[in-house]
């Protein structure tokens, strides 16, 4: 197993090395200049030229790889083309937020979308069994930013409950914290409770259909111990991968939770830096996120061991 | 479906049998009630869309900014958007890009996702580079795609339907590869193995089938996702153009006027959703006839 | 909300909602970190990403260098030079120009401002800006000559240099230490000592999220009361900090709901919510408001021909985009100045063309005439700027209905500023048509207005008009000595403009702040300042 995982992270640098050209040269080709954004609306294209070669940008795209790459091995990310404020800086202002809602809303989504999950393949063909599927179906049916207009209107503008907007850190308190997270960690959600409740039905009805279920409950198991320990368990490899890819799903999804809740979080901070194409705010980012799926996706495919007996490495 | 009842009732296992009791045992599946109404409505968006042009009452890009926002009228049932555009038509014409975007994701990622999963998870040395790659492609934002695919080569309908098909591949490569992985171990693969029967047949025959289930599952969420996906893009502002209305961007457009025109949201939104939820329950409804095992069940 | 179900099925019990209430008093209660009662919390039309006020001519940069840096000279509402960091002497050739530093003046660290930052301030300045620009031409020197004094020797008339020096937008004259103004004028400055009001907290600020500025303790205000940007600036509050809030209707919510203090742009179409609040007040801040404008591309096809470019022009037509844009007739105004109304070289001399539009039929026959070939008209649609979606969807309409082929392209607005800037035809990445707005500080004389510039595919602004006659007459605008002499020329420059289609400007907006009744003596102008507004608590 041990060699296993590290023959996985040695199998994922190149993977971040073809990422990282890949992205690099997706943004060099794509139209855009940073100069432009810098300079405003009145600058003649002597300016644009002057602040263009101040940064670095009419070098070779060569020579500009190089120099990008031999900065990275020395751990340096480099600074923003814009703001000029370091790009470690950055991600690491903007990193709590994205984080606290990434976890919240996973929390939510487990908590509720699995017993939905297991409770509809139990009553599979039942009403029960509708109705939680159409409730969890309505849920991402709606896009995220409607979902999160309708939840402050009801719990921040109109009864009062939660804030409308921002953002607090966990260690000014918990309440504080909990109060400015509750609604977007819950419009985020209703996207996932969908997404793994649905997978959660699917992957537990193949298994019911299996001989040592049927066997667990002429042994005189209680239900209970029946679905989630038995059932769920050998369902469980479908549902992780779903839950694993969902976090790939919360880049897109999370940028909008982040504008209409106002939390300043890495979601903005990538959009904000592909629109005025701040390349090496940008190239962190995604060298950073494919870093964190490198990690889920290998932290997936070891629980799939533990999981599923069958499977070996 | 009344075996199930019998299997259950027939176990020691008393206790569901007497909550079954408390519930209405309406069963939905057999009654064909919920499938028939999806196909119903599914099919009446597909009509809408397909004539549009003829069932419109205006053309969709046709503004009167003097007459914006306007009220639900005889005239305009849906009322009027920002620019003074009728908005049921806009939402009728709205069907057509977004059943493409939706059905157009769903369709190109299975038909490219389902063989490199099954490549990925019967060879061990494929599987390495393969899954590498598929981290790779996830880790990059649809919205740097569509900006990236945008700005090189114009904005459209299929350039957007691109940069959101993309990033789904790697999520059903891995789905049908984990499926694989699995089903690789059952005797009877290995039992074809080790008779020789031929690697096309191996995945045809008994690989593939297993990999159906899960895979209408995801299908669908993709389907709804890339409809959803469009929507945000057309929020964050790198959508598809005000001249192709699409469900997502007259949404997005009308987000301003939520709390004033909640129609400019509610009606695309209701499509959106009826849609999203026929394709669903449609979806489940082919998963339960093709699912290898619940037909075992049932005969049992 | 009818149409909602969760929101109408939703209604808790009185006991649930007084018990949420009450627990959420207490949490509040327990959690309520001591606030500090003098903050202004504020949401900008922008984040604040360029701290540099030279090298961009963005307004929310502008914005910051009014927060942290002190300018040479002051504009008062009635658009005149006023005195600010200095006062000033101009010789009776009116060659000379003798700047005095006021006492009290100092940086942020302590240390003296002295008249060698003002001439290395200007110098960058100069640079950059486009009237600045123009001016140095005419300059023979500026020197420093004591620590006070700092003079400007021209070598020939120009008598627009108090104008420039005092000029609220475009680039003031803000003056930083002489070790950040020698920075190159391409490189962004990353040392933010001012001289102004506030001081810039560098450790709390977080690019696109939060800028914060602190009083400025030892900042000496001048004695007279405030006008526009001259007078005294007097800091009532300890601390203004400039959230930003990238969806609209979050800050609308937000300073509805009394979470910020100050929204500065409303979108038009929300005002009915904020304006019922009666702890707000809905206002335009700004007398001047926003010129919005189309600019066609001289050096492609088919508006490389004067007629097919006045053909355009007939077939838009103000109202149409402007309801478009603004919707509510409160806050536009069809105007037909380029100088914007209200202004002191407005004038409506030839502006027929668009301020009897639109005239479909005009331009059809126009189009005709030319021998238009249906040659498809891009035209830049910017996608993520509010301001600026609305009018080419309305162009593009009027242009159809007059019989051109529009191709509309959707973009964000980096791969549209990136375009614009492309000589190149249509079929290799050029374009023939986009929209922006100015605030009309920056159009409202021919100096400042940058689309009044005929230096062709070198110098002239994108769509790069060649049109001598027009830097001609402005050149003599310039060298014009009476105030009568320049109205006259503006006017000639304008009817000329019109003629040859320099640009079409397709109306003027003004936009309304969201204040909170706390506030109050907040400064009118066209930049949002935060000195001599108090807040009451």
């Amino acid at each position: 197993m041990l060699a296993y995982i590290i023959r996985r992270i040695l199998a994922s640098i190149p993977v971040m090395i073809v990422v990282a050209l890949f992205v690099f040269l997706l943004l060099r080709l794509t139209p855009g200049d940073p100069a432009a954004i810098i300079a405003g609306d009145m600058a003649t294209p002597a300016q644009l030229e002057q602040i263009r070669q101040n940064l670095g940008l009419n070098e070779p795209l060569v020579t500009q790889f190089i120099t990008w790459s031999g900065q990275l091995l020395s751990g340096d990310f480099g600074r923003s083309l814009i703001s000029k404020t370091p790009v470690l800086t950055l991600i690491h202002q903007r990193l709590e937020p994205t984080l606290s809602l990434a976890i919240v809303t996973m929390l939510f989504t487990l908590l509720l979308s699995i017993p939905m999950g297991v409770v509809a393949a139990w009553r599979h063909g039942t009403l029960t069994d509708s109705a939680i599927m159409a409730i969890s179906v309505l849920g991402f049916s709606i896009p995220v930013f409607v979902t999160g207009y309708i939840l402050i209107q009801i719990f921040a503008i109109d009864m009062r409950v939660f804030p409308i907007q921002g953002f607090r850190s966990i260690f000014d308190g918990f309440w504080p914290f909990f109060e400015r997270i509750v609604l977007p960690a819950l419009t985020l959600a209703t996207i996932y409770i969908a997404l793994i409740a649905r997978m959660t039905r699917a992957a537990m009805l193949d298994v019911l259909g299996e001989d040592y279920i049927r066997t667990a409950r002429a042994k005189g198991l209680s239900e209970r111990i029946v679905l989630f320990r038995h059932a769920l368990r050998n369902a469980a490899v479908p549902i992780l991968t779903v839950v694993g890819t969902g976090f790939a799903l919360m880049i897109s999804g999370v940028v909008v939770t982040e504008s209409v809740f106002n939390l300043p979080g890495l979601g903005r901070l990538t959009v904000d830096a592909i629109l005025a194409r701040d390349y090496p705010v940008i190239q962190a980012l995604i060298l950073l996120t494919s870093g964190i799926y490198v990690v889920i996706n290998l932290l997936i495919d070891i629980s799939y061991a533990f999981m599923d007996p069958r499977i070996r490495y | 479906m009344a075996d199930e009842t019998t299997t259950a009732a027939t176990g020691p296992g008393a206790k569901p049998v007497v909550r079954r009791n408390l519930l209405p045992r309406i069963d939905l599946a057999s009654l064909k009630f919920a499938p028939t109404l999806a196909a119903i409505i599914l099919g009446l968006i597909v009509l809408a869309a397909v004539f549009a042009p003829l069932i419109a009452p205006y053309d969709p890009i046709k503004m009167d900014p003097m007459a914006r926002l306007g009220a639900a009228s005889f005239a305009h049932p849906f009322g009027t958007d920002g620019y003074g555009r009728d908005v049921l038509s806009r939402t009728l014409y709205g069907a057509q890009t977004s059943l493409i975007v939706g059905l157009g994701a769903a369709f190109v990622a299975v038909l490219v996702g389902l063989p490199l999963g099954l490549l990925s998870g019967f060879f061990r040395v494929l599987d390495a580079v393969l899954m590498r790659v598929m981290d790779g492609l996830m880790a990059i934002p649809a919205i740097l795609l569509a900006i990236a695919i945008v700005a090189l080569v114009g904005s459209s309908l299929w350039t957007v339907l691109v940069a959101i098909t993309i990033p789904e591949i790697p999520r059903v490569v891995r789905l049908v590869r984990s499926v694989v992985l699995s089903a690789r171990e059952e005797p009877y693969v290995e039992a074809a193995i080790a008779v020789g029967s031929s690697l096309p047949k191996i995945m045809w025959r008994h690989l593939t089938p297993n990999t159906i289930a899960p895979l209408i599952v995801q299908a669908t969420y993709v389907c709804a996702s890339a409809i959803l996906t469009e929507a945000i893009l057309s929020f964050l502002g790198a959508g598809i153009g005000t001249e192709t209305p699409s469900w997502g961007n007259i949404m997005s457009e009308g987000r301003l006027y939520f709390q004033l025109k909640p129609g400019l949201i509610f009606w695309p939104g209701l499509f959106l959703s009826l849609c999203i939820l026929s394709i669903n329950i449609l979806g489940d409804t082919a998963r339960d006839v093709m699912d290898p095992k619940l037909g075992k069940k049932r005969k049992a | 909300m009818s149409y909602l179900p969760t929101a109408s099925a939703f209604k808790p019990s009185r006991l649930f909602r007084a018990a949420m209430l009450a627990s959420c008093v207490a949490f509040a209660g327990l959690s309520a970190a001591p606030v500090d009662a003098q903050e202004i919390r504020a949401v900008m039309h922008s984040g604040i990403r360029v701290l540099d006020p030279v090298i961009t001519t963005a307004h929310i940069t502008r914005n910051h260098g009014y927060m942290i840096y002190d300018t040479l000279l002051g504009m008062d509402e009635n658009l005149k030079p006023q005195p600010q960091m200095a006062s000033w002497e101009v010789s009776d050739d009116g060659l000379t120009y003798t700047f005095t530093l006021r006492d009290g003046l100092k940086w942020h660290d302590g240390a003296p401002v002295t008249a060698k930052d003002v001439v290395a301030s200007l110098k960058r300045w100069g640079q950059k800006d486009g009237g600045a620009q123009m001016m140095f031409k005419s300059v023979d020197s500026l020197e420093a000559t004591d620590d006070k004094t700092a003079v400007l020797k021209l070598k020939e008339p120009f008598n627009y240099v108090l104008e420039l020096m005092a000029k609220p937008s475009g680039l003031p004259t803000f003056i930083m230490p002489e070790r950040v103004a020698n920075t190159p004028a391409g490189e962004t400055i990353t040392d933010y000592t001012g001289s102004g009001p506030f001081k810039f907290v560098e450790a709390e600020y977080e690019p696109g999220v939060k800028a914060v500025y602190e009083k400025n303790e030892d900042y000496v205000p001048r004695d007279e009361p405030p006008s526009w940007t001259s007078g005294g600036k007097v800091v009532n509050v300890d601390k203004v900090t400039w959230v930003t809030m990238p969806d609209v209707q979050t800050a609308v919510n937000a300073v509805n709901g009394g979470e910020i203090d100050y929204l500065e742009q409303v979108p038009f179409d929300l005002l009915p919510i904020l304006q019922s609040n009666p702890e707000l007040t809905v206002e335009v801040v700004s007398p001047l408001g926003y010129q919005t404008m189309g600019r066609l591309n001289w050096l492609n096809p088919p508006f490389d021909n004067v007629k097919i470019r006045q053909a355009a022009m007939l077939a838009l037509g103000q109202q149409p985009i402007l309801a478009a844009l603004v919707g509510n007739p409160e806050y536009m105004d069809e105007c037909g100045s380029m100088y914007g109304c209200g202004t002191p070289f407005a004038t409506d001399a030839g502006d027929e063309m668009i301020m009897d539009g639109p005239q479909p039929e005009k331009a059809k026959a126009l189009l005709d005439e030319a021998g238009y070939d249906g040659t498809p008209i891009l035209l830049m649609q910017p996608t993520d700027v509010a301001a600026l979606t609305a009018q080419p969807v309305v162009a593009a309409q009027q242009l159809r209905e007059a019989g051109f082929t529009v191709d509309m392209q959707p973009m964000d607005w980096q791969t549209l500023v990136t375009r614009r800037a492309s000589q190149a035809p249509v079929s290799e990445g050029g374009w023939n048509m986009f929209f922006t707005n100015w605030i009309i500080p920056e159009v409202w004389s021919p100096i400042n207005n940058p689309m009044l510039n005929g230096g062709g595919k070198e110098a002239a602004w994108f769509g790069w008009p060649d049109d001598p006659k027009l830097d001609e007459l402005r050149t003599e605008f310039a060298q014009a000595t009476d105030e009568a002499e320049q109205k006259r020329i503006a006017a000639e420059i304008q009817k000329h403009a019109y003629e040859v289609v320099n640009y079409i400007p397709v109306g003027e907006y003004k936009i309304p702040s969201a204040i909170s009744t706390k506030l109050t003596d907040m400064v009118k102008m066209p930049v949002p300042v935060f000195w001599n507004v108090k807040k009451a608590e």
